[in-house]
Formats: structure tokens, C-alpha cells, sequence
């Protein structure tokens, strides 16, 4: 998973997207470093010393790891995966909705 | 002490093993099995077997060698907790590729007996049925015992066990946002039947009672479904520094639950 999110982050750092994480290791200054080894630079909620029983996955009923969430630029829930759904999947879905976020900026803000 | 143990001593003594001691526990199996198999991967990782190969995360030879350690833990431990956790333990070890040479389905055999006969009312077997750990060649086998454990036991974590067993497609695929609206209906009439037998009783690896388990679940079948505003999350990074999930908003986001574990 984190070589393909490592090539998304790099392949749309120029467009509306973002990949934010909620990390459920419980341990987290024992794995910060295999984070830096791994290049994972990407912002993530911290879902705190409980681990995988954590408040944020407790909130979003989160049963496996990982879940995957794709919200568009309204921050509506558009896809939601449990487990990596493949490369090719994520890339069409993400495209589509970065698109779609390009075009709703691009629309020129006048009265409603 | 019995024939199995003293021969498994006798090959342990020839091979000079601290897996002897008596205070071997199956913590330190389990413990000893997963440092086994990052081992193992990180060999592959560094020689990759042949295009087309693919190598099981243990030889059989390896998982025998966990399996006799348990069966020593069994053979002493009558009665006590890790008597039961030796023969679970047991099964999850023989599970592990998937296939399994006659040695470790022997040893299947033998410790499914053991459990689903002696352990039908124990609040332990919940989640022993809920997932019966087997070799492919004998999951049917597994079954029919968990349907055996079911006419006979009495215990409500049990009964509760199996309610829950039969939700798990729909919960899947709720979960993957696959049920249309009239599927999620029915499963929500469903998880309300289950809070309302079985509310106090704990959901098996999840550590909460149903009546938790089913409120959070109708709560993400009613505001985590396609379509609906992402509940907000504020909380911190992993550097202590907070911010919003909202804050994201004009862009599309890519929201993944993940641990480096």
C-alpha cells in the first residue's frame, strides 16, 4: 500500500487532493522512525495510545486495516473500501473525483 | 503424563531445545511462530522464489514443531486457562498455509475434538465459532462441530456468537457500502433483534457488548453510507499538532485507516 500512496501524493501534489491517514498504531514513538524509513510524509490523525480500538476508527465503526475512505471536494462520502481495492481501482476512483474538484474551482464564484 | 508427551520430550532431548521448560506458555509459542514468520519473509523478500512460486509462510515441518510445543502446554495445563488456549492455538497453527500435510490434520483433528466437546459452554468458544480456524482440506469438518457446539451449548456469549455469524456477509458489504437501501434496512431489523437478545454479551475480538457494536453500526449504516458529509474528525497529528479532517474541503481525499504494526 504505502509505495502506491508514496506515487499518489507524488503524481498530485499539484492538484486538489489530499491523502490523510489515521494511524492506529498504538506505540507511536517506537514506529516514527520505520515511518521516515518508509517515506510516509502524508498528515495522519493520530488514533491514540488505544491502538486499533482507538476514538476515531471507534467513531467510523472501522472493522479492518486498512479501511479506505474517498470523500470529494464537498466532503461527502463518495467510495469506501475495506481493504486496498488495487492500484488501478484507487486511481480511476481518485482521478475522477480530483476532476471533479478541478472543475468546481475552476467555476466562477458569483451569487448563489 | 501420557505417550505423546513423553516422546515429544524424548525428541526434544535429543535436540537440546528450550522449548522443553516447563514453563513454556503458548504467549511465548505465538510469540516465537511470529518472529518465525518475519523471518521467513524477510528470506523471501531478500531471494524471491522463482515467477509462479509461492512459498507458504511456514513449512509444515515448522508448524509441526509449534503445534508439539502446544501439545506439551495442553498435556500439563488440565484445567486451567491454557489448556483451551493450547488447543486454539493449535488449530490457528495448523491453519496457516491454508493446505496441510496428514501430520498437522492429525493434529487438527485432534484438538477440534478436544475443544468443541469440552468447551461448548465456555465463553471462550464465542470466538472460536465465529472463526473456526482450519486447514482448507477440513473446513467442513469445522463446521459441522460449530453446528454440534450449537445444539448443545447454553451459553448466551455462544448463542450470541452464532446470531452474529450469520450477519457477517451483510456487514461486509455494508461495510464496503454494497447493500442497496432495502438490504440495509433488513439488517438494520436484524442488529436491533441481536441488542435486543443478546445486549450485554461482548462481540467477539472486538471488546464491546452488542448493544455498543449495534448502535455504532446503525449509527455508520445511517452517516457513513455513499453520499452522506463525512463526519468530522478533529484530533491531532502525529507530531501533537491538531487539525480537521474539514480542513481538506475543495479537495478530494483520500481518508485511509492504517498502522505500521
Amino acid at each position: 500500500m504505502f509505495p502506491h500512496e508514496r506515487s499518489l501524493v507524488e503524481r498530485l501534489k499539484d492538484q486538489p487532493f489530499a491523502l490523510i491517514g489515521v494511524n492506529s498504531d498504538s506505540d507511536l514513538a517506537a514506529m516514527k522512525p520505520k515511518f521516515r524509513d518508509e517515506k510516509i510524509t502524508w498528515r495522519s490523525f493520530w488514533n491514540g495510545p488505544e491502538g486499533t480500538s482507538g476514538p476515531i476508527s471507534a467513531a467510523w465503526n472501522v472493522s479492518g486495516w486498512p479501511t479506505l475512505y474517498l470523500l470529494d471536494h464537498e466532503g461527502r462520502i463518495r467510495q469506501k473500501y475495506l481493504g486496498n481495492p488495487g492500484d488501478a481501482v484507487l486511481d480511476r476512483e481518485i482521478d475522477a473525483l480530483v476532476a471533479e474538484a478541478s472543475r468546481a474551482a475552476a467555476r466562477p464564484a458569483g451569487p448563489e | 503424563m501420557n505417550a505423546r508427551w513423553l516422546s515429544a520430550c524424548l525428541l526434544l532431548a535429543g535436540g537440546g531445545s528450550a522449548a522443553a521448560q516447563e514453563d513454556d506458555t503458548v504467549k511465548a509459542v505465538r510469540s516465537d511462530f511470529h518472529a518465525l514468520l518475519n523471518a521467513n519473509a524477510a528470506k523471501q523478500r531478500k531471494s524471491p522464489p522463482a515467477a509462479g512460486v509461492s512459498l507458504p509462510p511456514a513449512s509444515d515441518a515448522e508448524l509441526l514443531g509449534f503445534v508439539d510445543r502446544c501439545w506439551r502446554i495442553y498435556d500439563r495445563s488440565e484445567g486451567e486457562p491454557a489448556e483451551f488456549d493450547a488447543l486454539t492455538e493449535i488449530l490457528a497453527l495448523t491453519a496457516t498455509n491454508g493446505a496441510a500435510g496428514p501430520r498437522l490434520e492429525e493434529s487438527w483433528r485432534n484438538a477440534a475434538e478436544r475443544l468443541f466437546t469440552g468447551f461448548a459452554d465456555d465463553d471462550r468458544m464465542a470466538g472460536v465459532v465465529l472463526r473456526p480456524p482450519a486447514p482448507t482440506s477440513l473446513a467442513k469438518q469445522a463446521n459441522a462441530w460449530c453446528e454440534d457446539v450449537r445444539g448443545r451449548t447454553r451459553n448466551p456469549e455462544v448463542l450470541a456468537a452464532f446470531e452474529f455469524k450469520a450477519l457477517q456477509d451483510d456487514l461486509s458489504r455494508n461495510s464496503q457500502g454494497q447493500l442497496d437501501e432495502a438490504r440495509e434496512q433488513a439488517l438494520v431489523a436484524k442488529l436491533r433483534q441481536l441488542a435486543a437478545r443478546f445486549g450485554p454479551q461482548t462481540v467477539p475480538f472486538r471488546n464491546v457488548t452488542y448493544a455498543e457494536f449495534v448502535k455504532n453500526t446503525i449509527y455508520s449504516i445511517e452517516h457513513l453510507k455513499i453520499g452522506a458529509v463525512a463526519p468530522e474528525i478533529a484530533a491531532e497529528d502525529l507530531d501533537g499538532v491538531p487539525f480537521k479532517l474539514s480542513d481538506y474541503r475543495g479537495k478530494a481525499v483520500l481518508l485511509d485507516f492504517w498502522g505500521y504494526w
